[in-house]
């Protein structure tokens, strides 16, 4: 017999950036929402524990011990992984994955409430129709089965709701936002940006991102101190653990479990419906059944791909919903990598602040030209700053005066990363390795991945661009990274293993999230990507949860469901 | 008397009475005199003395802190005794070790021992080398990260505001935060 208590209207999956916002929406709708997150609580301000440290207050000044070498082996490439924040990203050893040695695919995750969304960057962008129209005008993967149109009112409401600083462009591969005031570009982000407009028609913009320059919805405004991925005790920076889950903890109708690992879906080959969840406890490894309406997956796209395969049944013997069999294919990414010039004058110009947020060149490659070279396009982040004494690393030189010069601004530098579309490949996916289980017995997942052939030459082309345009600023001493440095899953933009699409023999999701062959079970994290554009995904994510709850609901209350 | 309290007592003596017959034979009963009376917990006190000297000489003291006053010295020791790898820890000792034996061999004495000019001269001579750039590294990093190294700069954990393009003059200092 089965305890009322394990029956719910909703059950959400993962606590992220879109359990988050499906926890809210679903909650504040009225819905009885269980949220299972696998990892442990987080708690906004209570659990930042080093939020408010000094460098020198940790054992080896952020750096990372020998120890956190050995457990996150893949992590700690991240560039904002260091002692300090290591505590919100998950243990490589704990939770591996399987690569082939010549695919390799790395995944950064953050396996506790809130997710990835209290570790990210905050960049925060709308696709465009640009983005939406491109499988169906040029063929790579399939038509998107919405335009920007259907979307654009989420945008509106995500936006105003999270916050997103920012400036409006007018731009038709870069739709405009409802802003909170932009953070301002620093002297030679100013030049830049100018230098860009005069002699390349480029734009640059101050990074759009999910701060709040001004008090907003009781949160805020920011300080300025540029350590987010530690939490923030302002709640400054949008993260579900200070926005969305507090927004449906008040509503009184969410049930959140920590430590809850969701196994796989239970499936009614009768009704043709989820019904419910298996959950394994992290900590006690018991399982328990809980039982919903209406299931809402927002794990991250590799882990609820997971979970699905996981969810075998008579029906779906691949896995949940995957009669077309496209379930863990088409994995994208961004791919990119990093520039940097040195900058000659500006010595009497400086910044005041640590501002958390960088500059933002939209693609200018196929918008009203196409381009001879490749399909789809790519844009940079990133930043101007004054040296620091970090410099005398690479100096000659010792005593008094060489340590008093280090403790002055040095000379200005830029670095930017680029950030381009990877296309849709079949060959880029993630199947379960039955050989391999992680610590609960699970089949971790087998990931394949690569760059295809556009992407290759788009890469190469990165580099023209930046080294065209740092020259155009009269910057010097240009680098250029390695294109061959990076690896699909870096950017950690993982998406598009449960696509969307309008037809359900290639895809698995319709234009509401909804899988074609589950009606009551809805995908909503970064696996319903048809394409991946390369704006940084989040915003979409969030946009397309909210939209995708409101339309559950719609059908639950007429009985669709 | 430990070791530590013979070292404090006798630089005071040496301050304040002199040479008085006994005081030569303490010092000799509790080895060679020492530039500070911290005790390495990984380096040997002849490596310590001399990354502590070293360190002085890349960072001193000016009308804002150095390297001592920093404990730059202090900490890198322990950096050899839990945070280096083996292979890291075995580069920059050999490295160490190489410096003190050529300096030696060159001086006739140990480095910690000859005067400043001569020390100087050693490391105008020694600064492309392998050791003495990953040394410099490990003393800046030590050094601008401490708390007494950050505050001497501009210092600012929670500036509360942003300006992106100020004017500033030459006296302006590295704006620092906890990033
Ligand atoms: C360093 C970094 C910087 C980034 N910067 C940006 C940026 O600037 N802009 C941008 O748009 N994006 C950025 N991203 C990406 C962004 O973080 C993700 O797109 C986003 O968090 C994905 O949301 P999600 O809900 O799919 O997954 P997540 O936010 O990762 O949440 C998934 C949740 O599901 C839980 N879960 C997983 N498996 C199970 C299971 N079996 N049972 C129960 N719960 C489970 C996890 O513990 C987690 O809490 C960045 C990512 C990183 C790592
Ligand atoms: S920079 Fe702003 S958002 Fe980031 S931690 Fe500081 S106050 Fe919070």
């Amino acid at each position: 017999m089965k305890l009322q208590t394990q029956y719910f209207d909703a059950i959400v999956i993962g606590s992220g950036m879109s359990g988050g916002w499906a926890a809210k929406e679903l909650c504040e709708k009225g819905l009885k929402t269980l949220v299972l997150e696998r990892g442990r609580q987080v708690e906004h301000i209570k659990d930042y524990p080093t939020t408010n440290k000094a460098p020198w207050e940790y054992e080896f000044r952020k750096r990372i011990s020998k120890q956190t070498e050995e457990e996150y082996p893949i992590q700690k490439l991240k560039y904002c992984f260091d002692e300090s924040t290591k505590h919100f990203f998950a243990s490589d050893r704990k939770h591996p994955y399987t690569t082939d040695e010549d695919r390799p695919v790395r995944l950064y995750r953050s396996f506790n409430a809130g997710g990835k969304s209290l570790i990210w960057a905050r960049q925060s962008y709308r696709l465009s129709d640009i983005d939406f129209e491109s499988n169906h005008k040029d063929g790579h993967g399939v038509d998107w089965p919405l335009r920007y149109k259907d979307i654009a009112p989420w945008y509106d409401y995500v936006e105003k709701y999270i916050g997103v600083s920012g400036k409006n462009e007018g731009l038709m591969q870069l739709p405009d936002g409802h802003f909170l005031p932009p953070m301002e570009l620093n002297c030679v982000e100013k030049h830049f940006k100018g230098a860009m407009n005069e002699k390349l028609g480029r734009i640059v913009t101050i990074g759009r991102t999910a701060h709040l320059t001004v008090a907003h919805n009781g949160r805020g405004p920011c300080q300025y101190r540029n350590v987010c991925e530690t939490g923030c005790p302002y709640g400054a920076y949008f993260s579900s653990v200070s926005v969305t889950l507090p927004a449906a903890q008040v509503t009184g109708n969410m049930t959140f479990k920590p430590h809850a690992i969701v196994h796989s879906i239970i499936y009614d080959e009768k009704v043709r419906k989820a019904t419910g969840v298996r959950v394994i406890d992290a900590q006690t490894k018991e399982t328990t059944e809980y039982f919903g309406k209406v299931v809402f997956l927002c794990a991250s796209a590799l882990s609820s791909t997971r979970i699905m395969l996981n969810s075998k049944s008579p029906g779906f013997p691949n896995g949940i919903a995957n009669s077309s069999g496209v379930l863990g294919h088409y994995l994208m990414d961004h791919c990119g990598y990093g520039f940097s010039a040195e900058v000659e004058g500006f010595k009497d110009g400086y910044y005041n602040g640590h501002r958390p947020t960088g500059f933002y060149v939209p693609r200018f490659q196929n918008v009203d030209q196409p381009s001879p070279d490749f399909v789809r396009g790519f844009g940079f982040q990133g930043r101007a700053y004054r040296q620091n004494w970090s410099r005398g690393n690479n100096q000659q030189g010792f005593g008094g005066e060489f340590k008093d010069a280090l403790m002055k601004p040095g000379p200005w530098g830029i670095s930017m990363g680029s950030f381009g579309e990877v296309l849709p490949y079949y060959e880029n996916f993630a199947q379960l390795n039955e050989e391999v289980k992680d610590e609960w017995g699970m089949p971790v997942l087998h990931i394949s991945g690569a760059l295809g052939e556009n992407e290759k030459v788009m890469i190469k082309k990165m580099a023209e661009a930046a080294v065209e345009m740092f020259e155009a600023a009269g910057f010097k001493n240009i680098q250029i990274g390695d294109p061959d440095s990076y690896v699909l899953g870096h950017k950690s933009h993982e998406m598009g293993t449960a696509r969307m699409g309008r037809d359900p023999k290639t895809s698995v999701l319709n234009k509401w999230n909804q899988c074609h062959d589950v009606p009551n079970l809805f995908v909503t994290d970064g696996s319903f990507m048809t394409s991946s554009a390369c704006q940084n995904p989040s915003l979409s994510y969030m946009a397309f949860t909210a939209r995708a709850a409101d339309y559950a609901v719609g059908q639950l209350a007429q009985g669709r469901l | 008397m430990n070791r530590r309290q013979a070292l404090k007592s006798s630089a005071t003596a040496l301050v304040s009475l002199g040479a008085l017959p006994g005081l030569s034979a303490l010092l000799k009963s509790c080895g060679v005199e020492r530039l500070t009376d911290y005790q390495p917990v990984y380096l040997s006190t002849d490596q310590f003395d001399t990354i502590w000297q070293l360190a002085n000489l890349i960072l001193p003291q000016t009308d804002t802190p150095g390297a001592s006053e920093a404990g730059v010295a202090p900490y890198i020791d322990l950096l050899f005794e839990s945070f280096f790898k083996d292979d890291e820890k075995q580069r920059l000792e050999s490295g160490l070790n190489a410096f003190m034996r050529d300096c030696e061999d060159q001086e006739n004495k140990p480095f910690v021992k000859i005067n400043t000019q001569q020390q100087m001269k050693h490391l105008e001579e020694i600064q492309s080398t392998e050791f003495f750039s990953s040394f410099k590294q490990l003393v800046l990093w030590a050094f601008f990260t401490s708390e007494v190294g950050t505050k001497s700069m501009n210092y600012r954990p929670v500036p509360g505001q942003h300006q992106g393009c100020i004017t500033i003059d030459e006296n302006e200092k590295n704006l620092v935060g906890n990033r």
